[in-house]
């Protein structure tokens, strides 16, 4: 009797699994495609840690159950993916079909040619649905950033598909709505009433425990540059690059800004603020050690968390100030690209069709892969409801109005960037002015343009 | 006149010896070679272009910080390693067999992980060093994130590494000094201090020099430590030329200037070894 009852306890579990891996499934079956034509072959992956690949792992089961593809992937932390990336591409090993990218990193590869442009997957009746699929569903500002003629300084949004956007990140300004109730200050609406803000409440105790004023990156690499800066640059009608493609920086809004970014960290930031990147700067805000805070607006995910952060429920969302030209944010994509060394280009474009769908992007969207790059998945009741829970602003208006691409494209505007990140640290830790920084960054930026300008 | 007969054996013997030289020998010519092309990733054509890597590299002042940091970082790390492991292998010599279990721990972590625990613990906020370093009411220090101290912190990193190395081979060395020779000094009236110039220090010279050579080299081409706790920062203060080198290639995405760091960076090391070397093997003659 007991050995009935426990074969029956297994059918029935195993029915309930197949029940719900075949619902998984329906959903993708009456696309027009045949989803198992490539069955049996193995694609690999290499992937970011991040919550939207935290978010994505669990799902990849059903995608073998649907296509009899066999999915290897790797997840790595940003900084050794990229340079496992980088010498996995530069080699021509081809041990990734697909990775994970984003702009300004895409236009470096796909210069260097080991980028496969997604037109002719995206176009083909036999590998993709283009109705269930709905291309025209993502915001068109953020396929916009993923195309590029490849011509230097120029021809953004135009020409070939370089990869597919899976999350976006703009730049807004954290803060704690308690502390600044305690305070008695509303948030601040420019960026001189942000410095005074977080001066004022710099070392103060809040709750038991003092407080920083202002945290944002400050590590030698592009973040500080791409994440902060530029808002406060392009806020102020200045920029990095004039029409052809001239490092400008060095203006007088290029040091202002300098300075004044580098004023806050000094004055009311933490100490070793020069190391932070952008996990350091998540953590300390989450463990509530500082008031003001400009990141992604991803990060709203961790900070809502009980699990995760000590400030749940505490966190205000506010678009970082304007300047003299209205506001400004730089826009990242976390997106999948194709290696041009793949052997099996076909099968990892189904993957990757798969992997940005409307189904899947509904449902890794609440377990971490915001903020939706799917207008249909951010108009859905169940996102509009959580993100209004938080408190969080209007994306529709952010990404519409001010996220994008800021810096013109070229093959090494990472490198520039990069360039630029050291110099900011320069004036950071007092070793340079902002204007002999900046100069000296002019130098060697229009130093690295040159070879594309003959 | 006897022909002498063809035999295939002796270059079959030679064969492995021959594949492990080219195995060796192909990447470093392949860096060679990147040194004196133009080689940037994202322009593919590379142009051959002499020695103009070296000079323009020999020309601007961030090779020559570069060099200073580097040679600060060995000197540092030898000048408190070398007397300091002499110090531990002569108090363990006299001491309980049992604190020679606890030596070469340090050297069994792998380095990565040495680097993020000191990193961790030397966290300007949450570190436990200030921490304790509060009960003397000594204010928070950014160890790793100000330039004045990152350097300095890293020294003390690879010091508490690798002492311990210095110590053991040291310590085996003192531990074969024949007691004939320092007892009869002591009869013949030598007091402590002299013993240990006189017998012990010549007796181990050589031992310290291959100790010498190891830790230099090594120090010279220090990576781990400064990758895994400030990557050359904040602003150029660990920027060794290894970690130049690293930042040239995978950040900066030139790759020919980058190799050109790390084959200067080798010419170094191979002056300093055969240089090193030949003192031992006088020393060992004689």
């Amino acid at each position: 009797m007991r050995k009935f009852s426990f074969i029956l306890g297994i059918g029935v579990l195993l029915t309930i699994t197949l029940l719900f891996s075949t619902l998984a499934i329906a959903a993708f079956e009456d696309w027009k495609i045949d989803w198992k034509q490539f069955a049996g072959t193995h694609i690999e992956i290499g992937m970011v840690r991040h919550p939207m690949t935290d978010s994505l792992l669990p799902l990849i089961p059903e995608f073998e159950e649907l296509t009899g593809i066999d999915v290897g992937f790797e997840v790595l932390s940003e900084v050794q993916f990229r340079e496992k990336l980088l010498v996995d591409l530069a080699s021509g090993a081809g041990i990734y079909d697909i990775f994970n990218t984003g702009p300004r990193y895409s236009w470096k590869y796909y210069s260097s040619g080991w980028l496969q442009p997604l037109d002719d997957f995206l176009n083909n009746p036999k590998l993709t649905d283009a109705e269930a699929y709905d291309i025209n569903d993502f915001f068109p500002n953020m396929i916009a950033a993923a195309r590029w003629t490849g011509e230097f300084g120029k021809g953004l949004g135009e020409g070939h598909l370089l990869h597919i956007p899976c999350q976006e990140e703009a730049y807004c300004l954290f803060y704690r709505k308690d502390i600044l109730e305690e305070a008695g200050m509303k948030v601040p609406e420019t960026w001189d009433e942000l410095y005074e803000a977080a001066v004022k409440l710099n070392d103060q105790t809040f709750a038991g425990k003092k407080i920083k004023g202002f945290v944002a990156r400050g590590i030698r690499n592009e973040g500080p540059i791409l994440v902060w800066i530029s808002q406060k640059l392009y806020s102020e009608g200045g920029r990095f690059f004039d029409e052809n493609m001239n490092f400008v920086g060095n203006d007088a809004i290029g040091v202002e800004t300098f300075e004044w970014c580098a004023k806050i960290l000094q004055d009311a930031g933490p100490i070793g603020v020069s190391n932070f990147d952008w996990y350091d700067c998540m953590d300390g805000f989450a463990a509530g050690n500082y008031a003001f805070f400009i990141d992604a607006d991803h990060m709203n995910v961790v900070f809502e968390n009980p699990d995760s952060s000590q400030v749940a429920g505490k966190v205000g969302y506010a678009l970082c100030p304007p300047g003299k030209a209205g506001r400004a944010s730089e826009a990242w994509y976390w997106s999948m690209a194709m290696s041009n060394f793949s052997k099996r280009k076909e099968a990892a474009w189904l993957f990757m069709e798969w992997a940005t769908s409307k189904d899947i992007m509904q449902k890794t969207i609440l377990k971490g892969n915001t903020d939706p790059v799917r207008k249909s998945v951010n108009y859905s009741p169940e996102v509009v409801d959580t993100f209004k829970k938080w408190g969080y602003y209007d994306m529709n208006e952010e990404l519409t109005k001010y996220a994008r691409n800021i810096h013109p494209p070229a093959p090494n505007m990472v490198e520039a960037m990069f360039r630029l990140g050291t110099a900011f640290q320069e004036v950071l830790l007092k070793q340079k002015t902002a204007q002999q920084a900046l100069d000296d960054a002019k130098r060697d930026i229009d130093e690295m343009m040159a070879p594309f300008k003959k | 006149m006897s022909k002498k007969k063809f035999s295939i054996l002796p270059y079959l013997l030679c064969l492995p010896a021959i594949l492990i030289l080219i195995y060796i020998l192909y990447p470093f010519g392949v860096g060679l070679w990147y040194s004196l092309t133009d080689y940037v990733f994202y322009i593919p054509q590379k142009n051959f272009i002499g020695f103009s890597n070296y000079l323009k590299n020999f020309l601007s002042i961030d090779f020559w910080i570069s060099l200073k940091i580097t040679l600060g970082y060995v000197i540092g790390v030898l000048c408190v390693e070398i007397p300091l492991g002499i110090g531990i292998a002569l108090l363990l010599d006299r001491s309980h067999q049992v604190f020679r279990y606890f030596l070469p721990l340090p050297l069994m972590i792998p380095l990565v992980t040495s680097a993020l625990m000191w990193k961790l613990m030397m966290n300007p906020d949450s570190g436990v060093l200030n921490y304790l370093l509060s009960f003397l009411g000594i204010k928070p220090i950014g160890w790793l994130a100000i330039p004045n101290t990152a350097l300095y912190a890293i020294i003390f990193i690879d010091i508490w590494t690798f002492t311990p190395f210095v110590a053991l081979i040291v310590l085996a060395s003192i531990q074969n000094i024949p007691k004939d020779q320092t007892e009869a000094a002591r009869i013949d009236g030598a007091n402590d201090w002299q013993v240990f110039y006189k017998i012990s220090i010549p007796f181990i010279l050589p031992a310290l020099l291959i100790v010498f050579l190891f830790r230099a080299i090594d120090s010279f081409n220090q990576f781990t430590l400064i990758y895994a706790t400030t990557q050359g920062g904040p602003g150029n203060a660990t920027m060794t030329l290894h970690v130049r080198g690293w930042y040239d290639v995978i950040v900066a995405s030139k790759i020919g200037m980058g190799m050109t760091n790390l084959i200067i960076l080798w010419v170094i090391c191979y002056i300093l070894s055969t240089y090193i070397l030949k003192l031992w093997s006088k020393r060992l003659s004689r």
